[in-house]
Formats: structure tokens, C-alpha cells, sequence
């Protein structure tokens, strides 16, 4: 028998039968299934050992300290601090740290602005260089905005602007500024600061303090330790709340879905409800030692009870029993503010109350910390640099010859922003140190990249809101690939190439000199540095100054048909980072049905409007305009829109952009009287149907 | 036209059928051996771990549990193969008797390994390149402390039906999804799939459907739920 064509297909034949019951055409199957799915571009982690590094997160302005598990050297995971002072869970944007590493928003190469408008690549000498020769063309015509009020960065950056005879460093407008503008105007010669640990009764009035007031994490802590008996699984005795909590805003906010009470004012008016309440505390036999306090009192007395309630839109009896839980608490604590914008009148009226309350660095109370410790003698206090407006110098018609812009975004984030936009233009140079390709940065002509927080050495010095003065040294932990460079490093670098002896050569020096102003031992920057200090300042000669405070919250005219709620979301991220992708999936529909998103209106409201749930409405005031669909929701006051701050971003990522509109186009700041700021919490919008 | 004659009657023609069905035969032959003792071997790299390492040693002579060095860390991830701080906890030397000239071969090698450990890899504080059997898939979420805790809250109080051990000692409930290393004296070697680099140790979604689809796990509600989530998004990213 010869192996002839026949033989070789029986032997195929056999060996095709054969092969089909073994586990080979079974097992290449599967691993070929798997095998098609391992594409060189999808991101796998590291394989290694975990390590973990404490930092401070430098992308949530909150407070929040967390720790990082790296694998192979690499940030894998973003973990919970919860021993640290300032310490507990993580915020919505902390927790994106480690993802955001990658985002495809991220600067990685610096970029200078051509002749023709576009971006092209430079090399970091290149970039320094060019930034090193505009800034001696501009000498003191050089203007410069900090985004980071908690960094030593802000000090080079001040000490720079003083060295080169500018007088224009700003900070962007935050709550510190208000706060710091009040504290000024009565005299005390400190930072305010808010011992809610030892309080027993909280009354926040527009301070949405688990959300995105003051140290966030730290409130929610101090909440959630408050509450023992949400823990009792042992079936023990309830022991109750030991820190009541009262929220009064315009919205019924994350705060206020968990407080006590929430009692609904309109927006702006709560320095209105302080003084009310000052009124009250006068009338039930409190006073303070201050040599304006028969001013003050006479003052207060024009708000009764009745005027309060009418120009607030509190309920009068809710009103009264606040009152009398303030005087039967054991450490009351009032707490007033705003997410930004809410000028330093309303704060005033928060000292006042407080004061009458007698809990003035008291334990419980409102404490009065000492200011921020500075190395750098050229540098102003931050006290000094929160009095110059950031909103006026946009209005202003000279321009600078240059402006340098360390991680903010003034184009999105200040009112009237297409107006600020406009404005920033108009500067003949700009250069931005951003993360993010944000609006602003999309403005520039030189853009620098700047690590994130993760990928830095930086530090954090008492985010506002905290009882106790911290400081803390975060060390880069992040991708050594990144591309990015220290703000600064380069500014210290540009400084002494200029001849301008700023003290010191590197930032790692200033921030080791710092530490030891805040007396902790130990190599500071071998990472999770962290110091708290219980130290107090004096009060000095504190007054009321009732002259500033009525004028600075007389009522005035409506701004519009509806008052405006401007009102944030954690998990929309902030300003210069825009919507974190994890976070996308925490939009509700009713909160953003493809690109539109939702004003909420109650029913009276809306009815009052002739407007239903769904409608697409406009929202217009001052020439800026905004379109959304109107969401009737019962927690709003009457007569009021309240518009989620954080949408409508036109530059960062995909995840950011094109969602909905942003509020701040149609957010008029006016002067606020006496005090010397702008403010916005007073703004008023007209709306239609679109 | 030729007569059909039935080839049964004829052993010539059964001869030549027999003939003709052989390359058949031996086609089918080959394939079985092919298809069952030689590709499989073919298809994975086979590594040894770098140091003989006896889990029956560890838990037999010394009494540790997995837990002992397999440990979760206070974030609730899974430490996985120690590093020498764990192993140090007792090494701190050589803890084998130096073997007589009478000591069987497996002493002398445990002997050998432990030293080698010791100096080359403990006392540099050179971390030891264990190989891997088992590692995660990337498309799935999985957590150690989860299954600890959910499979307990059960299984403890039903031994009779399945004894999983207990969350002190959960070395029944380890050996449900990992090799029982319990009896091994030498750590089998790693075998990795040359397509899908993934080692021949890597569970299959067939073996975690052995809990999260057991009918056994069903509510007795008819509507096919399951105590173990069998939803997608329980495992898969």
C-alpha cells in the first residue's frame, strides 16, 4: 500500500476527529479570545510592591490630606487620611487625583502662541527664556494672579511682583478675601478661623460646610463623629447628637438635606439674617465690650424680627426658635458665608452674632488665628494682597504689559466672565502656569505646564475655614515623566538671571525654612509633613463698625425678575479643573439632560413665570445670557433660580466640556458699599422661555 | 455492470477495508497524543520560583494560617505574596537545623533554600522575584476582604452543608479558588500562556460562577437572584 493521495486525506480526516476531542481547538479558542483583547494601548497598572506616601491635595482647595498607594513608583490609588487634623474620607475630586494624572485635558509640553495665532511646542529653556525676557520688558507693568491663596507659591510670586515694582499681585476671590476684609474692617488683626470640634450647636447661614465651605472633610469628620449613636450596632443606649446643625440658604443643599433644620433665605440676605439675629441676642440682654456697641445696637434694632423676616424670607417663628437654641446652646457657633462672591458684610454680621454670643476663641467658637508665616522678606502678607480686587483690575482700562497667571482660571471662573474674558485679551502678553488646558490658558500666549498636585513639591498653610492654624508639605509622588516644571522654581530662576535677590534659589529651601518657623523637627520634605498649632491671637481693639456694616447690607433694588442661587456641586470639580471623568457619572438627568442643564425653580415660582417642569428657558441678565431647562424643585426659596456653578467649561476634556452653560456669564459683581470689594451674591437674572 | 458482492463474506475484502481505515487510525492517533499530551505543554513557559519554597513546612511544622502572610492591609487590598518584613517576623536567621551527613535529600534542600533566602535575598534587603500563579485579570474588580466577609456571613453558620473554615482560619475558603498548597513541599512551577500571557493558575469566569451562579445561592423568590451578585458590573470594570 503505497502513501498516495487518498492515504493523506484519511490521515487528515483522522487527525481533524481526532483533534476535536482534545482540549486543544477548545483552549486556542478561548486564549485566542483573550489574546485579541490585550491591545499594547490599554493602560495596565504596574506589578510590584505597594508603597504609600501622605500628601496634601493641592487640586481640592477643601482641605483634604489623603494618601497615595503607588505600585511599582507609580500613584495607583487614592486612600483616606483620616488621623491627620484636617483628615476623614476624600472629597469627589481628591479621589480623581490619581486618574486625572492621565487626563487628556493634561499640558504636558510648554506652548508658545505664534504670530499666526497658533500653539506650537517649546522646549522649557525656550519657554523660560522667552518668559524671562518679557517679563524685564515689563518690569513693574508686570501684573500677576495666584489661584493658590494656601501656597508659598503665592509669596514668590508677590515677592517677585514687589521686586520688579509691581504693585498689581492678586489673589482670585475667594471666602478667605471676605474674610480677611472683615476681620480688617473690625479691627482684628487675625485670620478668623472656626472651632466646630468643640462647638455644640452650629448655625451655618450660606456656609454650605459639607460640601464646599472651608475644610470640607474635616466638617463632614467632626458631623459624623457628632452622631455616635448612627455607629450603636451593639444594640447599646442611643447617646444622641452632640453638635446640632442649622443650615439657611437660598437651596437645600447637601448640607441642608442633613441638618437639623434648614431654614430658606434668599440669596444675599444673609448678613441681613445676622444682624437680625444680633438684634434679637441684644434684646435678650447680650452685649459686648466695644467702644462702637451703642452704634452697633442702634443699628441692629432697625432689624425686628418682622423686617428680618420679610427681607430674608425666613419664617419670623423659625427665626425666634434659632435665636433661643443660639442662647440655650452650651458652645453655640454661627458660621456665615458663601461659596465665593458673598463680600465681607455678611462675615461682619457672622462676627457680630458671634461675639454677642460671647464664644469669641472660646472653645467651640469663632477663634482668631494667627497669620500665615512668611520667609520671603520681599513678600506682602496675604492680608495686604487680598485688599487688591482682582475684579477691578479686569474692569480697569489700562491694561498691564504682562500677565502671569499661576494655576487660575479667570476666564470661567469670575463674574461677568465673558467680560473678564474680553479683558484678558486685551493684555498684550500672557502667560499661564495651568495643568489643564483651561479658557484661560486657551488665552495665552505662553503656556507653561504645571504639575498637579501629585506631581509637585508644594505646600498647604490653613485652608479658611480650619479652627487650628496647620501647615503641611506635599511631595511629588507622581509620574517623574510628566513634563512638568515647579511655578516657583522657574520664577526664582527668572529672578536671579534678572538680578532680582529674591533670598532664596530653590522652592525645596523656602519650604524647609518655612517649616521651621512652624517647629517641627525631622527632614520636612521627606514627605507627609504635617504640623498643627493650637495658637491664638488677640482680638485687639475689636469693633463692630455699624457704619460700614449698614450700608455694606442695606437692602437694594432687585437685579432682575428672580433672584440668582448660585450654588456647587463637590463632584463638578473646580474651576481650573473642570468635571472629573469618574465624577460624570453622578450627573443626574434632571441635572444635565444632554448639554442642558437645569435651573431650579419652586412651583410658586414657576407658576408665577408661567413656566413648567422641562421648559428650556433663558436666563439673561447685563447682556450675558444662558440657556437651561427649568427643574421645579421644592428646596428653593421663593422668587429665586438657583443655577449649579461648574458647568458650561468650552476648553479642558471631553468630560468638561459642553455641558451645559456657565452661571458666571450672567453674574454682575457690583461694589460692595464701604468694604472696598466686589461681591455677587446679590445678582438677580430675568428669564424666558426659549 | 459488476455484480455488488458484501464484503463480509470475503476476508480479502475485510483485509483491504481494515487496510484502508488505518491512515484514518492513525491520523486520530496522532491528534489525541498531539491534542492531549504534547500542545497543552507547548502552549505555556514554564518558570521555576526562585527559591524552593514549602507551604506544607510553613503551615504543617510552623502552624501559620494563610493569614499570616497573605494578609489585607487596612485599605482593604490584598497584600498577596509577603515581603521579607512578613517573612522576617520569624526569620530573623537561619531557623533549619544544619542537616547530618544522614539527612534525606528534601532536608538539604530546605536547608539550602532557607540560607540562601537568608543571605542573598533578607540580609541585602533584596525583595525575592517570586513569580506570580495567579494574577488578576485586568477587566475585573476583585476584593479579598469582600469575599471574606460576604462568604462568612453565611457559610459559618451551615459547616455541615460547606465547612469554608472560619474568617480566622479561612484556609478551606482560600482552597476554593487557589491551589491547596497545604501538602506541597516544592512550590509548583509558574506556567504562562504564550498568547495570552496570563498563567495556566488564572481563574475563569467559569470558576467564579461556581459560587456567584450556584443555584445553590438562589432567593427562593424564583426570580434568579443570587445571595453572590451575579450582575456584570459586580466583576467586570
Amino acid at each position: 500500500m503505497g502513501f498516495d493521495r487518498r492515504a493523506f486525506l484519511k490521515i487528515a480526516a483522522g487527525a481533524s476527529a481526532g483533534i476535536m476531542v482534545t482540549p486543544v481547538p477548545w483552549k486556542l479558542l478561548d486564549d485566542v479570545s483573550i489574546w485579541s483583547q490585550n491591545w499594547s494601548w490599554i493602560p495596565v497598572p504596574a506589578r510590584g510592591a505597594s508603597t504609600y506616601a501622605e500628601v496634601f491635595s493641592k487640586m481640592d482647595p477643601f482641605g483634604v490630606p489623603m494618601k497615595i498607594r503607588k505600585v511599582g513608583g507609580l500613584p495607583v490609588r487614592v486612600l483616606p487620611l483620616p488621623e491627620h487634623p484636617l483628615g476623614g474620607g476624600l472629597s469627589p475630586l481628591s479621589i480623581a487625583e490619581v486618574q486625572m494624572l492621565y487626563s487628556p485635558g493634561r499640558l504636558r509640553r510648554p506652548l508658545l502662541r505664534g504670530a499666526d495665532g497658533k500653539l506650537t511646542e517649546i522646549s522649557w529653556p525656550q519657554a523660560s527664556k522667552k518668559l524671562q525676557d518679557e517679563l524685564k520688558n515689563a518690569g513693574g507693568k508686570a501684573a500677576f494672579i495666584s489661584g493658590d491663596e494656601t501656597s508659598s507659591v503665592t509669596e514668590v510670586l508677590s515677592a517677585f511682583a514687589n521686586a520688579l515694582g509691581s504693585e498689581d499681585m492678586y489673589l482670585m476671590p475667594s471666602e478667605a478675601q471676605s474674610a480677611a476684609k472683615a476681620a480688617e474692617l473690625m479691627g482684628i488683626d487675625a485670620r478668623l478661623g472656626y472651632d466646630i470640634e468643640q462647638s455644640d450647636h452650629l448655625l451655618a447661614v450660606g456656609a454650605n460646610i459639607l460640601e464646599n465651605w472651608g475644610t470640607v472633610l474635616r466638617n463632614r469628620r467632626v458631623f459624623a463623629n457628632s452622631r455616635p449613636h448612627s455607629f450603636r450596632k451593639d444594640g447599646g443606649e442611643e447617646t444622641g447628637d452632640s453638635l446640632s446643625l442649622v443650615y439657611a440658604g437660598p437651596v437645600q443643599n447637601n448640607t441642608a438635606a442633613v441638618a437639623g433644620a434648614w431654614l430658606p433665605v434668599y440669596p444675599g440676605t444673609e448678613g441681613i439674617l445676622a444682624l437680625g439675629m444680633a438684634n434679637m441676642l441684644i434684646e435678650a440682654g447680650k452685649t459686648v465690650a466695644a467702644r462702637d456697641f451703642e452704634e452697633f445696637k442702634a443699628l441692629a434694632s432697625a432689624y425686628t424680627p418682622e423686617k428680618t423676616a420679610e427681607l430674608t424670607g425666613v419664617d419670623g417663628k423659625k427665626l425666634e426658635a434659632e435665636v433661643a437654641r443660639l442662647l440655650t446652646a452650651q458652645k453655640p457657633l454661627l458660621i456665615v458665608g458663601s461659596s465665593a462672591g458673598g463680600g465681607a458684610g455678611p462675615i461682619m454680621a457672622g462676627v457680630a452674632v458671634n461675639a454677642l454670643l460671647g464664644n469669641i476663641n472660646k472653645p467651640g467658637g469663632l477663634v482668631l488665628l494667627p497669620k500665615a508665616a512668611k520667609v520671603l522678606k520681599g513678600a506682602s502678607d496675604l492680608a495686604e494682597i487680598y485688599r487688591n480686587d482682582l475684579i477691578k483690575f479686569f474692569e480697569r482700562e489700562e491694561k498691564p504689559a504682562l500677565l502671569l497667571i499661576h494655576e487660575a482660571n479667570p476666564a470661567f471662573a469670575l463674574p461677568n466672565a465673558q467680560a473678564c474674558a474680553a479683558a484678558l485679551k486685551a493684555v498684550p502678553f500672557k502667560v499661564c502656569f495651568s495643568t489643564f488646558m483651561d479658557e484661560t490658558a486657551a488665552l495665552c500666549d505662553l503656556i507653561l505646564p504645571l504639575g498637579m498636585g501629585l506631581e509637585r513639591l508644594d505646600d498647604v498653610e490653613t485652608p479658611y475655614g480650619s479652627g487650628k492654624i496647620g501647615y503641611c508639605i506635599s511631595t511629588a509622588v507622581g509620574r517623574p515623566d510628566a513634563g512638568v516644571l515647579n511655578t516657583a522654581n522657574v520664577i526664582l530662576n527668572i529672578a536671579r538671571r534678572l538680578g532680582k535677590d529674591l533670598g532664596f534659589e530653590l522652592y525645596a529651601d523656602i519650604l524647609k525654612a518655612k517649616a521651621g518657623l512652624y517647629g517641627k523637627g525631622g527632614d520636612p520634605l521627606a514627605g507627609g509633613f504635617a504640623v498643627e498649632s493650637a495658637e491664638r491671637a488677640e482680638a485687639g481693639a475689636f469693633s463692630f463698625r455699624p457704619e460700614v456694616l449698614g450700608k455694606a447690607l442695606a437692602p437694594d433694588e432687585a437685579r432682575g425678575k428672580l433672584r440668582l442661587a448660585v450654588y456647587g456641586r463637590a463632584s463638578l470639580g473646580t474651576d481650573k479643573t473642570g468635571i472629573p471623568p469618574y465624577n460624570n457619572k453622578t450627573l443626574r438627568a434632571d441635572e444635565l439632560a444632554g448639554s442642558l442643564m437645569s435651573v431650579l425653580l419652586n412651583r410658586a415660582t414657576a407658576a408665577r413665570n408661567n413656566l413648567a417642569d422641562g421648559d428650556k428657558v433663558s436666563l439673561e441678565s447685563g447682556g450675558g445670557k444662558i440657556v437651561a431647562r427649568v427643574r421645579v424643585f421644592e428646596g428653593i426659596i421663593n422668587d429665586t433660580a438657583g443655577v449649579c456653578r461648574g458647568f458650561g467649561h468650552t476648553a479642558l476634556d471631553e468630560f468638561s466640556r459642553d455641558k451645559g452653560a456657565n452661571v458666571m456669564e450672567v453674574v454682575r459683581p457690583v461694589p460692595e458699599p464701604e468694604t472696598g470689594l466686589n461681591f455677587w451674591a446679590k445678582a438677580g437674572v430675568d428669564i424666558k422661555k426659549a | 455492470m459488476e455484480e455488488k458482492t458484501n464484503c463480509t463474506e470475503s476476508p480479502a475484502c475485510r483485509q483491504k477495508c481494515a487496510a484502508a481505515l488505518l491512515p484514518f487510525l492513525g491520523g486520530f492517533i496522532a491528534a489525541l497524543v498531539l491534542g492531549w499530551l504534547v500542545i497543552p505543554s507547548l502552549l505555556f513557559d514554564s518558570e521555576t520560583q526562585p527559591l524552593l519554597f514549602s507551604h506544607a513546612t510553613h503551615m504543617k511544622k510552623a502552624g501559620a494560617v494563610c493569614l499570616d502572610c497573605h494578609s489585607v492591609r487596612s485599605d482593604g487590598s490584598f497584600t498577596g505574596i509577603p515581603q521579607n518584613d512578613v517573612c522576617m517576623s520569624c526569620h530573623n536567621g537561619i531557623l533549619t537545623p544544619e542537616p547530618g551527613q544522614g539527612a534525606s535529600p528534601v532536608e538539604k534542600a530546605a536547608y539550602q533554600a532557607e540560607k540562601s533566602f537568608v543571605e542573598n535575598y533578607l540580609n541585602p534587603g533584596k525583595p525575592v522575584p517570586w513569580r506570580k500563579h495567579q494574577y488578576q485579570p485586568q477587566n475585573v474588580f476583585f476584593s479579598h476582604p469582600a469575599h471574606f466577609q460576604k462568604c462568612y456571613t453565611c457559610h459559618l453558620t451551615m459547616q455541615g452543608r460547606l465547612n469554608l473554615g472560619t474568617p480566622e482560619n479561612p484556609q478551606k475558603l482560600c482552597a476554593t479558588c487557589h491551589v491547596s498548597l497545604e501538602k506541597l513541599d516544592r512550590d509548583a512551577p509558574v506556567e504562562t500562556n504564550i498568547l495570552t500571557g496570563y498563567s495556566s493558575g488564572t481563574l475563569k469566569m467559569s470558576e467564579c460562577e461556581r459560587c456567584h451562579a450556584n443555584p445553590g445561592h438562589f432567593y427562593a423568590d424564583g426570580r434568579g437572584r443570587t445571595f453572590a451578585n451575579n450582575a456584570c458590573f459586580t466583576c467586570h470594570k
